[in-house]
């Protein structure tokens, strides 16, 4: 990694054992892959309810050349675009860098920035950034510096989270200021005034779509460019970076939500764990496990959980002719990981694990065993999970703060007393089992697995259709 | 699903098999240690509990079989196993050469001493698994989950590793010469006497910079 580019400082920054700062790790992307998922990042702007900042590197004025004319549309929806790259013949001359809201910083080519390749978005109802660097030709290592333009590989992270990419900005207004103390100076004071803005985020699910749409179309144009162009192309490896990407996007998205839960900022990777160590008590097969972990890390997707309450199942059901088959209402965190066909499995799962055994509960009211068995474990680890967590938090200022086996105790007494009613009755006898187990010593492995590689999650039976093809359309209307 | 009679007379230790359509069937249990499956059929079948060690299974199809049993020895050399259920199975000292393991399950599998030279394992759940003493050498690894994984003394020799989970593992002794570490997830990890000559490191704790 060069020492003094930005990826350097915020790595640095995070080292393990900085307080409050958590460590980051890192992915490896393609060219081919950087194009669409900035392409797809930078198009939300243009439906972004406020003005971001906007933080390009694009290592040569060339390569953003090819992209000027698009950012002349970005430029017209945000407050400031800045341009960073080692000027190239017509860089300053564009039209788009031109506008009085577009500041190019020229780097200096010694520059490690200059290697870098970043996109930040900093507005007060979006945030997103990309910040990678492209690997040396010492680091490509015995396979050598790629042929075709699209393979040239760097590493680094992508992610929604605000407060990283604030601190990100942050790093990049102090390089500019190197370069251009003015521009820096009214930098600050434009991040300044969005961080004080506080408003609702967009809604991510949009962007997350959008993420997905763009990379699936990268998938459908590999084919294409394989076969007109005359460089050899490693079409498997670029497609499995676009697929791992696509997953990334929902993984994050759930992470998000996560932070933001003070209370129970662990629920995914620890109802991934509860999940799949019950699946493995019903001795499932390790293709059904895969599922429910992946349900699990992604269950905060669907919104359902949280609003449950609040709605009630007349308003919330939704029909739109008796005649036909039943239908179920959209549930707009599930609907967005149907935008990936090969998560369908996964996006049935999570849709009904709000459902109860008896029959009352939603998006589709189903009973027993026609509610999908991961949709069944998964929605009784969520829910013994979030009571063992708040009764954690709940207890944790008290004299005698309850410990975590007395915890699961009354978390597990509690559905025991919906056993049958909504919950499937042999599925609270597992739990029972596990946490007996749990409370003997038994340890579950909670680590969250390293988001860049979110590949090894998805197998062949995560498309599956769990219904059949009568009630997939349903699905489909649902 | 019902075996016909004449088939589960021939499930016998050291029996030979060759070429058998055993797809689908369900072999739980069966002692077929020193059996001959050169080229058999055994697509889902379900073999957990059974033994099959040092049987010859080259070349066999095996993709999708529960095969948390004891294989021990075996040669699995071009076997098929894709999407097949390894969990905790023992495959100590097996031979799985130019087999194809693409989704195939090993989490909690005993490898310890296996031939895995040179085999794709990308995007495979090798979670805690021993591995201890195997031979990794250029085996692709790339996104593959090696968590608490048991890696001493493991030859992992320009084994592609890049983007790998290896949060936790053991890799005290191993030979990593010239492996591809890119962005690998180092946390945890134990690398003592670890051989680095020549790895790439970058995107990883080991990335000083």
């Amino acid at each position: 990694m060069l020492e003094g580019s930005i990826l350097y400082q915020l790595k640095t920054a995070h080292q393990p054992g900085q307080v409050g700062k958590r460590s980051l790790n890192f992915g490896v992307y393609y060219k081919n892959t950087l194009v669409a998922l900035c392409h797809a990042l930078e198009d939300c702007i243009l439906t972004a309810s406020s003005k971001p900042l906007v933080i390009a590197a694009f290592q040569r004025g060339k390569w953003y050349l090819q992209e000027a004319d698009r950012y002349a549309a970005l430029a017209e929806k945000s407050e400031h675009v800045v341009i960073m790259a080692a000027p190239d013949t017509g860089f300053a001359e564009h039209p788009t860098s031109q506008r009085a809201n577009v500041a190019l910083v020229n780097l200096e080519p010694s520059d490690p920035v200059a290697q870098e390749w970043h996109l930040m978005i900093l507005a007060p109802t979006y945030s997103a950034m990309v910040l990678c660097q492209e690997l040396s030709a010492e680091d490509y290592g015995k396979s050598g510096l790629p042929q075709h333009d699209l393979e040239r590989k760097f590493y680094g992270f992508w992610t929604f989270e605000t407060n990283l990419v604030q601190e990100t900005v942050e790093l990049a207004i102090a390089h500019i200021h190197r370069y251009n103390p003015s521009l820096a100076q009214a930098l600050t004071a434009q991040m300044q005034a969005i961080s004080a803005q506080t408003h609702e985020r967009d809604d991510l699910g949009a962007v997350v779509s959008r993420v997905v749409t763009y990379l699936q179309a990268g998938q459908a144009d590999l084919n294409q460019i394989g076969q007109s162009d005359r460089l050899p192309l490693h079409q498997d490896i670029l497609d499995s970076n676009l697929l791992s990407n696509e997953v990334q996007a929902f993984l994050r998205m759930a992470q998000l939500t996560d932070q933001a839960d003070a209370i129970n900022p662990h629920a995914a990777a620890e109802v991934a764990a509860l999940a799949e160590a019950m699946g493995q008590l019903l001795d499932l097969p390790s293709w059904q496990l895969n599922r429910l972990k992946l349900a699990g890390l992604l269950h905060r997707l669907a919104p359902l959980q949280r609003t449950e309450t609040v709605l009630s199942p007349v308003e919330f059901r939704y029909s739109e002719d008796a005649s036909t088959a039943p239908s179920c209402p959209l549930v707009p965190g599930a609907q967005v990981v149907r935008t990936m066909p090969r998560m369908r499995a996964i996006a049935t799962i999570i849709t009904h694990q709000t459902e109860h055994w008896d029959g009352s509960g939603q998006p589709a009211g189903l009973a027993g065993d026609d509610i999908p068995l991961e949709s069944r474990i998964l929605g009784l680890a969520t829910e013994f999970q979030q009571r063992v967590a708040s009764l954690q938090a709940e207890t944790r200022n008290q004299e005698e703060p309850l410990t975590t086996a007395e915890c699961m105790a009354k978390a597990l007494a509690e559905c025991q007393q919906e056993q049958s009613k909504r919950w499937d009755p042999k599925l609270v006898d597992t739990l029972s089992l596990l946490v007996c187990g749990l409370q003997q010593g038994l340890s579950l492995s909670v680590n969250l697995p390293k988001i860049s590689a979110g590949l090894w999650l998805i197998d062949s039976h995560c498309g599956d259709n769990l219904f059949g093809e009568v009630v997939e359309e349903f699905e489909v209307r649902g | 699903m019902n075996l016909s009679t004449t088939i589960a007379a021939k499930l016998v230790p050291g029996a030979n098999l060759e070429d058998e359509d055993l797809s689908g069937q369900n072999l739980q249990g069966v002692n077929l240690a020193g059996a001959k499956l050169t080229g058999a059929n055994l697509n889902r079948a379900a073999l957990s509990g059974a033994s099959l060690e040092g049987a010859n299974l080259i070349g066999t199809q095996l993709e999708g079989a529960d095969l948390r049993a004891s294989l021990m020895g075996a040669n699995l050399m071009q076997a098929d196993l894709t999407e097949a259920d390894l969990r905790g199975a023992n495959l100590r000292g097996v031979n799985l050469m130019r087999s194809r393991l693409s989704k195939a399950t090993f989490a909690g599998a005993f490898l310890s001493g296996a031939n895995l030279m040179g085999v794709n394992l990308q995007g495979v759940d090798l979670r805690g698994a021993d591995l201890r003493g195997a031979n990794l050498s250029n085996a692709n690894l790339h996104g593959a989950n090696l968590q608490q994984a048991d890696l001493q003394g493991a030859l992992l020799n320009e084994a592609n590793l890049e983007e790998a989970d290896l949060q936790g593992a053991n890799l005290a002794g191993a030979n990593l010469a010239g492996a591809n570490l890119l962005c690998a997830e180092l946390e945890n990890a134990n690398f003592n006497g670890a051989n680095f000559a020549g790895a790439c490191v970058v995107g990883t704790v080991l990335d000083k910079g």
